[in-house]
């Protein structure tokens, strides 16, 4: 320990050539922190220039030479869009559909995640790698039979035939996710309360939730954040009622043709709450990502 | 004991029975229609219309053109999205790690265009692709790499509109790598790293003989899980080129998706998202134990 406490001494002693700047720091290091956090907001810019042009002036939108700044800054796009176009209903739709199958699929599958992390049984062994299994299916091909079943009972352009459907797809996802945090509670809380009597439903909602409270909040994120950018599904299941805004997007290029300015009000609108939203919590979102892949 | 395992076993069925059945209802039921489906011809008008057809399907999927080109496209798209994707996810995350402050800043950033939902990306990419104004030919324009605005046809080119997707997914994605690797190196025993440091071990040793072999199993999850995701892409291609030109951006999922809603024809798509899933499941299980295999033989080196 000794030998290895000097030859680090030693490093230092080499890096002093490094000429210091204001408050002890190092040139090389303020280097490349300006060329990391420049770098990562250039790699923002094909989001910004949308962004940019949802203010500039409609003909300017789509003008040859393009401008990156609005030469003229402006709510021309965001008016026409909304006189023009139902997105706040689609939004509106979307909100609901997003938190209707968080709740849904977090509730189902965060139980079925406990079970999994204490390993109950053989069965629930079994049933873990269904989960696992179930999420490497394409939803393309689930869309083939879902679209008949939907239809079959009615649900076709409903909020909760969507909702239901969201939930379905994301409950493979709670159950690996959340089994990855109630492994990291300690089992001692749980074998006392048992040891004094509590079955094990009691245990379940009364010791280990609040203490899983953070990784279920993590978890409930991703599936909002899943269900409120889903495509596919939405695109095949709604399409007057319960229109969500993925859709209504979609549309402002394809069924009006050249609405290029109203599409990047729209999905400027759509797209900076959640970015706002996940730049206030990032810390949960990114241990929530993290969490999985690191533990495996 | 004999009881608490009994009432252990009791718990394990009741806590993921709910589960259980949601996931039987909306995944194994579909699943299984689809493989009943794939052995039937359905009529596109009336669908009570159906006849059992036997291998039919599956040998008008497996001689179809259209079908051979479009299981290219999509191993293309996945192969070059995850690696480009692999390699300059691992480098920023370097960069990051080693920052001495604003770590969490850098990390912010980074994370928010994982936010940003596929069909918008693709939306804002199709900006910049365009070629009338599109910003990016309009910028080589000004480098003088190109001599004309209109020069790189990037989405109405039958050999570049899979490049174009490829290239809003790696930029999509990237971020998700970024942020696995920064957790997965900030993971690794400090001792480690500060014993390589200490033995004048070089940065590229360090980075492929000590923390590469390290992260292995972070990267084989990594891997794989933004394998499963390229290959089943569909809003990206949806939006950005359509599958076009002529089909040459076409890919699974989207072929699949056309041959129900535009054709209508259910036991072609059955039949052929049947192949599309059995061949991911086992492509994404032989690479992970492709990763994860080599893993005792680099250690000993």
């Amino acid at each position: 320990m000794e030998i290895i406490n000097t030859r680090i001494k030693g490093v230092d002693g080499e890096m002093k050539k490094n000429p210091t700047l204001l408050f002890g720091l190092r040139v090389n290091d303020v280097i490349l922190f300006v060329a990391v956090i420049l770098f990562s907001v250039c790699y923002l810019l094909p989001f910004i220039a949308m962004v940019l042009s949802s203010f500039k002036p409609t003909t300017e939108v789509i003008s040859s030479p393009p401008t990156f700044l609005p030469s003229e800054w402006g709510l021309n796009n965001y008016i026409h869009m909304f006189n023009n176009f139902d997105f706040l209903g689609s939004l509106w739709n979307t909100l609901i559909i997003a938190l209707g199958s968080s709740l849904l699929s977090v509730s189902i599958g965060s139980i079925a995640g406990y079970a999994v992390a204490r390993q109950f049984s053989k069965f629930t062994k079994h049933f873990f790698v269904l989960a696992l299994v179930a999420r490497i299916i394409p939803p393309v091909t689930l869309a083939i039979p879902i679209l008949e079943m939907i239809r079959s009972v009615g649900l076709i352009d409903t909020h909760f035939g969507l909702m239901l459907v969201h939930a379905g797809i994301n409950i493979p996802f709670v159950i690996w996710m959340t089994s990855g945090f109630f492994q990291d509670i300690p089992k001692e809380l749980e074998d006392a309360a048992y040891v004094d009597g509590c079955n094990r439903f009691a245990i379940y909602f009364k010791v280990v939730l609040p203490v899983a409270a953070p990784g279920i909040a993590a978890t409930s994120i991703f599936t909002l954040m899943l269900s409120w950018n889903e495509f596919l599904f939405a695109l095949l299941l709604t399409n007057i009622n319960a229109k969500t805004a993925p859709v209504g997007i979609s549309e402002f290029l394809n069924v009006y043709s050249s609405e290029w300015g109203a599409m990047a009000a729209a999905a400027t609108l759509f797209t900076v709450p959640i970015l706002i939203l996940s730049a206030l919590i990032q810390r949960r979102i990114v241990e929530g990502m993290a969490a999985g892949a690191v533990k495996g | 004991m004999a009881t608490i395992n009994k009432e252990r076993q009791f718990y394990g069925l009741v806590f993921t029975i709910p589960a259980t059945i949601y996931m039987g209802v909306f995944l194994i039921y579909p699943l299984c229609l689809v493989l009943f489906n794939s052995f039937f011809f359905i009529d596109a008008m009336d669908p009570t219309i159906s006849e059992f057809v036997g291998s039919e399907n599956y040998s008008e999927v497996l001689s179809d053109d259209r079908f051979w080109g479009t299981v290219g496209n999509t191993l293309m798209f996945t192969c070059l999205a995850v690696i480009f994707e692999f390699i300059l996810g691992f480098l920023i995350a370097l960069a990051i790690t080693s920052l001495k402050f604003g770590q969490q800043l850098a990390r912010t950033l980074f994370l928010l265009p994982l936010m940003i939902a596929p069909l918008v990306a693709a939306m804002a990419w199709r900006f910049i692709f365009s070629s009338e104004f599109g910003l990016l030919n309009w910028t080589l324009f000004h480098l003088g790499i190109i001599d004309n605005p209109s020069a790189i046809p990037w989405l109405n080119s039958a050999d570049l509109s899979i490049i174009s997707a490829i290239i809003t997914d790696i930029w999509l994605t990237t971020p998700f790598i970024v942020l696995i690797m920064v957790a997965g190196l900030q993971s690794l025993p400090k001792e480690v790293t500060e014993a390589a440091y200490v033995d004048g071990v070089g940065w590229w040793k360090e980075v492929f003989h000590i923390k590469l072999p390290m992260l292995r199993p972070v990267i084989a999850v990594a891997v794989v899980m933004r394998m499963i995701d390229a290959a089943r892409t569909f809003d990206i291609i949806w939006i950005l080129t359509g599958g076009g030109p002529r089909f040459s951006s076409e890919v699974l999922s989207t072929q699949i998706y056309r041959t129900l809603t535009r054709y209508g024809d259910i036991g072609i798509s059955s039949a052929t998202a049947v192949l599309f899933t059995l061949g991911l499941m086992l492509v994404s299980a032989l690479v992970f134990k492709l990763i994860t295999s080599g893993n005792s033989q680099t250690e000993v080196k």
